[in-house]
């Protein structure tokens, strides 16, 4: 990975993301296949590692290639990145329903009705292809019989699986970019670190009989989780969770999707074989609360829990299950998000400096940068400047917000019109008071930072502009206002250089 | 190979020319992306068979069973530091 495509240290579904959001659906084809074929030797040679990362990151490759060889405008071409998504999810789970909806969630940000055709086209079309070749099977084998006896389970039993599951889930974000931190302060050398990891999962997999893995890109029958201890299970929902978060941390190659259903199917099931061991006589199945548990966990571990209730319901073909799944993945979603706000996928984003948001309007503004919007030249006042001069302000400029100064143009803080006003009508006002006196401190962005960040910054104190300074000076280099925001957002979307399917 | 590259840009200057509503454009690559992507996927799982067979069940047959308790470990290692 690193001989063949440097500097490259992700290219999996965040990426997409990013190219999505930042890049106009730009996504490099090279390091996509090392990636896709250093996956399969993580994973073949035993890695806990999921394969659903780069076959979405191939479709979204093969979207964006052709997008680039065509020259279609952004819009179309991310949406069709999309569409790669969906049809590399569906393909690799038999789930052709999730992968347009993750692809729509997780890709897209938006359930965009412009885009929902060409994606759930590709993903059928997909999941018809890989049939012929797979065979209409599952990706994770389910249990022949499973099922739940009672309606009050619902109501009574899912919801506590739900608060375990969200709490399993931000358990899983956690440890996974805590080790990732943890194994960039050991400052190994990458084929020590990854050599390290790797006989560490390998010890770990093989403490658990191999359960922890699966067989080459087969995975674990999950009937074999009705006949386990729940203490086994929950020891294997933590064992994966460390085997996941080590072989992608120390270097592997691979996903997090799959990762996610395991330790959702162990979390369930350890939940299920405690509450079955509790209450005999209900005759409750652990095998229904493994599949929901899985949706559950991916759900609230990926942030997408459209995806996680989809792709469990796509599974089992059962309609029944829909209701606990349903109660379920909601729940658990809630409580990860309150204890770890980033997903896994989220997580990663920010940590390498990305905060994608949601929704068209933000996408425009988070892709346009202060330096396109600000005046350079505001109107003005010294840090010394007299009351009488202040004052002579009044009605001055098209700004309602006066930056401060020092000698050097360094910020000092910002006086309102208002202050203004307060000053004229207030006879008490001493008269040696000066502009640095009246000043009050200022929040203040960069010509890097993006607009939405203006937006945002000009939200806390409610103001109408907000200085633009160099950070490693303190120098004002202008002004930024809401209307200048407006009046830049307006001309982008007119121009379609941001044009987004609604 | 520059040829290739101007026959391929008359090309797509053909075809945008087309005029072709977005939704035929969407729809029709849709099924492309989707067929791709789905032998994509396929080839993935065969490589990831392929790797799992020479790297795993080969060796397994060969060694004994303390031996490949110690291998396991050392492959998974290996691997990751291929990968």
């Amino acid at each position: 990975m690193r001989a063949f495509a440097p500097g490259q240290d992700g290219l999996n579904i965040p990426d997409v993301q990013r190219a999505v959001a930042r890049e106009s659906g730009r996504i490099p084809m090279r390091p996509a296949l090392v990636r896709t074929a250093a996956s399969a030797v993580t994973v073949g040679s035993g890695g806990a590692a999921g394969s659903e990362g780069p076959v979405a990151v191939l479709g979204s490759t093969i979207a964006s290639a052709l997008g680039r060889a065509f020259r279609f405008d952004p819009a179309r071409t991310k949406v069709l990145v999309a569409a790669g998504a969906a049809a590399g999810i569906s393909a690799a789970f038999n789930a052709p329903l999730a992968g347009a909806f993750f692809a729509l969630e997780e890709i897209l940000g938006s359930l965009a009705v412009g885009a929902f055709p060409p994606v759930v086209v590709a993903s059928v079309v997909a999941a018809v292809v890989s049939h012929s070749f797979l065979g209409n099977n599952p990706a994770f084998p389910i249990p022949e019989e499973y099922g739940y006896a009672l309606q009050r389970e619902v109501l009574v039993f899912y919801p506590f699986l739900g608060i375990v599951s969200g709490l399993v889930a931000a358990l899983f974000v956690k440890t996974f970019f805590g080790t990732e931190e943890f194994c960039r302060t050991l400052r190994l050398h990458p084929a020590v670190l990854a050599l390290l990891g790797g006989a560490l999962v390998g010890a770990l997999v093989l403490l658990s009989g191999g359960l922890l893995v699966g067989h080459g890109h087969f995975a674990v029958h999950l009937d074999l989780f009705g006949g386990m201890s729940w203490t086994s299970l929950a020891l294997l929902a933590v064992g994966s969770i460390l085997a996941t978060s080590i072989t992608l941390g120390a270097g592997g190659s691979g996903g997090v999707f799959t990762p996610s259903l395991f330790v959702g199917a162990a979390t369930g099931g350890a939940f299920g074989v405690a509450l079955a061991g509790l209450l005999p006589d209900l005759n409750l199945r652990p095998e229904a609360y493994a599949l929901v548990g899985m949706g559950a966990v991916v759900g609230a571990a990926t942030s997408a829990p459209i995806t996680g209730i989809l792709l469990v319901f796509e599974m089992t073909n059962d309609y029944e299950i829909v209701l606990p799944l349903m109660l379920t993945t909601v729940i658990a979603n809630l409580v990860a998000r309150r204890i770890e706000p980033d997903s896994l996928y989220s997580g990663w984003l920010r940590r390498r400096g990305e905060r994608l948001e949601q929704g068209a309007d933000r996408d425009v503004l988070a892709g346009l940068k202060v330096r396109d919007a600000f005046d350079p030249a505001p109107h003005v006042v010294g840090s010394t400047a007299s009351l009488d001069l202040l004052l002579a302000h009044l009605g001055r400029g098209a700004y309602t917000d006066l930056p401060v100064v020092d000698d050097e143009r360094r910020l000092i803080g910002i006086i309102t019109l208002a202050d203004l006003g307060r000053l004229a009508g207030n006879r008490d006002t001493p008269a040696a008071t000066v502009a640095a006196d009246v000043a009050t401190p200022a929040e203040s962005v960069t010509p890097a930072d993006s607009l939405l960040e203006a937006i945002r910054r000009m939200g806390v104190r409610g103001t109408p502009s907000i200085p633009v300074v160099d950070r490693s000076t303190g120098r004002l280099l202008g002004l930024v206002t809401r209307a200048g925001v407006l009046g830049l957002y307006e001309r982008t979307v007119a121009t379609g250089e941001h044009r987004t399917f609604t | 190979m520059p040829r290739l590259y101007s026959l391929w840009d008359r090309f797509a200057d053909w075809f945008n020319r087309l005029g072709l509503s977005e939704n035929t454009i969407l729809l029709g690559f849709a099924v492309g992306i989707g067929l791709a992507s789905a032998l994509g996927v396929v080839a993935f799982y065969y490589l990831i068979d392929l790797a799992y067979w020479i790297l795993y069940l080969t060796p397994a047959v060969y060694l004994t069973q303390s031996g490949f308790l110690a291998y396991r470990p050392l492959l998974t290692g290996v691997g990751l530091t291929v990968a």
